[in-house]
């Protein structure tokens, strides 16, 4: 397995990634996780989720739950869907992040539009993504974290995925 | 310009409640809110944090009784105080985090400095106030009554009618059972809690946390993800004649009991929550035992605590205005309880009581869409008789009706008019 993954091919990932979430294409989405992943909002320190409570905080397994539910009319805060619109920028390596190997830690900086119910709000903070590639060449994401900067406010639903 | 017309007068708060009948105007009219921010929250026993929050001398954490932001201060020679978030010089708030350790209050405006005790002990450049000005007459207001319950403190800030116990009424019994099942008869509380928005009146997120008659319908969705998980679908205890139930226990507090249900949640028979159990056989005996380990309950402390025991959090609810509402949600730990347990609470509680859950996203949608179609003058009454004519009276606090029964909320209600009219 190598992870040769340049900041050009980092920042083409974060940008499909973003594409496929306002595409609404949850289940292209999906795919792009590893089969062991996290997907997360901290609300304080960031540091490990294990560890403090997060506003979301999926491991593989509630992450394809969470993408089956967005599906479910039955899903009334997802009912009708959010509509986004991310830009994301400033993507960097992130080398103050711990090595681990067969992986790369990249920084990147995102603003997003929701509209749900005409509602519009504006959110932006911090993406933390840790990438690999699968046997296959492709990147994968082994984790997800989404540092708000809002995070510690009261929040309104944010059900739509980030 | 003419000045704008006066706001409309509130309506009368005993024209608006009945026996099984709740009008629109209680949920949706501003100077009612104002009035119950004097009545409900400004007088009366209100929970303002628990004592684990706050464990060492000079711990202190900010929290609102109704709209007055407070201090729960731990003083190193008073003890737990209460202290009303505002310099008594020109107004400012003197502590401005959330939580904090400190030997002092110093206001950032004009550096007046108070003890954790609430005494004011600094006022920079002396002598400008003039012979035998009293500096004592200037210390931090302070709620006059704190009290603390299995750890849980709470306070008024003005005149009480009951001693807290009696104000706990039916709901002893319950918080007893979580007292019981912890080494240190508290709850060890997280400092971090999930806060989000309610866009709805908060008696209406009240009458939510002990609604036994929605989850089927509004967490659909959410129970069949557990499903597809655990294989046991929650809806099939949540429904009539599942042996759950729905109570008042008097003075407004409200519960579900799912204690003679297994919803599955618990983990019951994990090793280490057998250890645990084996420990509380040998501190409580085998009868109470298995009381406290059977517990399953989500208790409503009127008029802004719930603690729920299956996922453990306490929830404070803080009333904003009166179309908004904002709730933060602390996991806790028990201690002396599985570690696993403890430990699982945080994903737990992030699953389903979040902005960003599969739980409580539903229950936000529903109740803004409660409060959007309260907006409709000519459907006057939220009816609330579901159970009436089946209740029983258990003892002289409580009764009790079925799970999908609405008995916990008319219970909520009747203590609502007490403090609304009778002792107005
Ligand atoms: S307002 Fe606090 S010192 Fe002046
Ligand atoms: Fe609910």
């Amino acid at each position: 397995m190598t992870t040769d993954i340049d900041l050009e091919q980092a920042r083409i990932f974060l940008d499909t990634e973003a594409a496929l979430l306002d595409d609404q294409d949850f289940e292209g989405w999906l795919e792009l996780f590893a089969p062991r992943c996290r997907y997360w909002l901290p609300i304080s320190e960031g540091l490990d989720p294990e560890e403090e409570l997060a506003i979301v905080n999926d491991d593989r397994a509630t992450l394809d739950a969470r993408v089956l539910r967005m599906r479910n009319p039955a899903t009334y805060s997802q009912s009708p869907l959010s509509r986004t619109s991310r830009l994301i920028g400033n993507v960097l390596f992130d080398r103050a992040a711990p090595q681990v190997p067969g992986t790369v830690a990249v920084r990147a900086r995102f603003t997003l539009a929701e509209c749900r119910n005409r509602e519009t709000r504006m959110y932006a903070g911090r993406l933390d993504h840790r990438l690999t590639r699968d046997e296959l060449g492709a990147i994968r994401i082994v984790e997800k974290r989404v540092s708000l900067v809002n995070r510690d406010s009261a929040l309104h639903c944010i059900t739509f995925l980030w | 310009m003419s000045g704008s017309a006066p706001p409309p007068p509130a309506p009368s708060p005993g024209d608006l409640v009945h026996a099984d009948r709740v009008h629109r105007r209680a949920y949706t009219d501003a100077a009612l809110f104002d009035l119950e921010m004097e009545r409900i929250f400004e007088r009366g026993w209100v929970f303002v944090g628990a004592e684990s929050e706050v464990p060492a001398p000079g711990d202190y954490k900010t929290a609102t009784i109704g709209r007055v932001p407070v201090i729960l201060s731990r003083d190193k020679d008073q003890g737990i105080v209460v202290l009303v978030n505002r310099c008594m010089h020109r107004g400012a708030t003197v502590c401005r985090e959330d939580y904090g350790n400190t030997s002092a209050f110093k206001c950032l405006y004009h550096g007046w400095t108070y003890k954790t005790s609430g005494d004011l002990i600094g006022v920079p450049f002396g002598g400008g106030y003039g012979k035998g000005w009293d500096k004592s007459a200037f210390s931090l207001r302070r709620a006059p009554h704190v009290g603390s319950y299995a750890g849980l403190v709470f306070a008024s800030l003005t005149a009480v009618d009951v001693d807290l116990e009696t104000h706990l009424g039916g709901a002893r019994k319950y918080l007893d059972l979580m007292r019981d099942n912890s080494a240190t008869g508290s709850l060890d509380v997280a400092r971090v809690p999930e806060r989000y928005v309610v866009e709805a009146n908060w008696k209406l997120q009240l009458e939510n946390v002990v609604d036994g008659y929605h989850p089927p319908f509004t967490h659909e969705t959410a129970f069949e993800a557990i499903a597809r998980e655990k294989g046991h679908n929650p809806a099939t205890t949540s429904t009539q004649g599942s042996g759950a139930r729905c109570a008042t226990l008097g003075y407004g507090h409200g519960l579900l009991d799912y204690s003679d249900t297994d919803r599955g949640y618990s983990g019951k028979s994990s090793d280490s929550a057998l250890a645990h159990h084996a420990s509380l056989v040998e501190r409580l005996g085998q009868e109470r035992a298995d009381e406290v380990s059977n517990a399953d309950l989500q208790l409503l402390v009127f008029p802004n605590l719930f603690v729920q025991t299956g996922r453990q959090h306490l929830r404070v609810i803080r009333p904003v205005s009166v179309d908004r509402t904002e709730v933060y949600a602390h996991p806790y730990a028990v201690p002396g309880g599985p570690e696993d347990v403890n430990k699982a609470q945080l994903k737990a509680i992030a699953w389903w009581a979040s902005a960003g859950g599969f739980g409580q996203p539903e229950d936000l949608e529903a109740l803004a869409a409660c409060q959007r179609g309260l907006a409709a003058p000519m459907a006057e009454w939220n009816y609330l008789g579901r159970g009436l004519h089946r209740e029983v009276a258990l003892s002289e606090l409580e009764t009790s009706g079925d799970v999908t029964d609405e008995v916990a909320q008319r219970g909520m209600y009747r203590r609502w008019i007490e403090l609304m009219v009778e002792q107005s």
